[in-house]
């Protein structure tokens, strides 16, 4: 299934979204403002989530501002956080994709009251990240179309 | 869309995966951001929440709360250019319950624990905005094989 309609449907993005090589990403179509900077969406396909960024090009700095992490089984918003002034990189996305899902899983597990090893939690949720930003995004938005919408 | 128009609005309910909110109202404005109008249930209130999404930016524009007979209870002057995000609403909601509370504790005389208040408003709330995704993310967590007991 084309990724623009998955992710259409899923109400992640407007418009159509293109694969970039150089980001290994989905990038969504920009908006430029009247003071000449560019905002559009990079998302990103991992086990099981979906990572949509905000992203704000400028004339010399290209700026992270905001992660939001979807479940692909239901599309529901997982973890979200703005960020200001902060330069962009993929060291950055994952590490802070990493951060805010240990986050929200620590709250959960406290306010549904089950128990979790933290270590073990985060070794596993560093993998998942890691292999979505080393692996080629159409390989995996094929994987994980065939195991959620099928 | 004025205010008394919020919770008597007739229009098909969309539920927003980004934010948590069922969208009543939504437009989209000449600048290219879509306004919607999301409503999000806090025992028998109702958070109103206003959001401008564009690409790559979702502002915030608007916070109200109603009791359950849609009397308005808080209405937030947000300012221009606040990005929107659950926890931003939610800290609003906070603040300002826990405000009425107060006032309405000095009028009545009645003894009143601020500090018992602010967490009991305070975890209810958190469960109002994320107990979904905190079920998404322990089924998600098992799926990629994290032991949850």
């Amino acid at each position: 299934m084309n990724t623009s309609i998955i992710l259409k449907q899923f109400g992640l993005v407007q418009g159509d979204v293109n694969y970039s090589d150089k980001a290994n990403a989905f990038l969504s179509t920009g908006y430029t403002s009247a003071a000449g900077n560019t905002y559009f969406n990079a998302v990103r396909f991992a086990e099981g989530i979906i990572i949509k960024e905000d992203v704000g090009q400028g004339y010399a700095h290209t700026f992270l501002n905001g992660i939001r992490i979807f479940s692909t089984k239901n599309q529901q918003i997982i973890a979200e956080r703005d960020f200001h002034s902060h330069i962009y990189s993929k060291n950055t996305v994952e590490c802070n994709s990493i951060t805010m899902l240990m986050e929200v899983l620590i709250e959960a597990a406290e306010s549904e009251d089950v128990e979790l090893d933290e270590d073990k939690a985060r070794a596993q949720v560093t993998k998942v990240i890691r292999r979505a930003m080393q692996t080629d995004q159409r390989e995996l938005v094929e994987q994980q179309s065939r195991k959620y919408l099928n | 869309m004025k205010n008394t128009e919020i919770i008597t609005a007739q229009s098909e309910i969309k539920n927003d995966n980004s934010t948590g909110l069922s969208i009543i109202g939504s437009h989209l404005g000449e600048t290219g951001f879509e306004h919607n109008l999301g409503l999000r249930k806090f025992g028998n209130l109702t958070i109103a929440e206003t959001i401008a999404a564009g690409t790559g930016v979702t502002f915030l524009s608007g916070v109200r709360v109603y009791d359950q007979e849609n009397k308005l209870l808080v209405d937030f002057p947000v300012a221009n250019g606040v990005k929107y995000s659950r926890e931003v609403v939610r800290r609003i909601v906070l603040k300002e319950l826990l405000k009425m509370l107060k006032d309405a504790s000095k009028q009545n005389s009645s003894v009143y624990d601020e500090q018992a208040a602010r967490q009991l408003v305070d975890s209810k709330l958190k469960l109002a905005y994320y107990e979904q995704s905190y079920k998404s993310v322990l089924s998600w967590a098992e799926e990629i094989g994290i032991e949850i007991n």
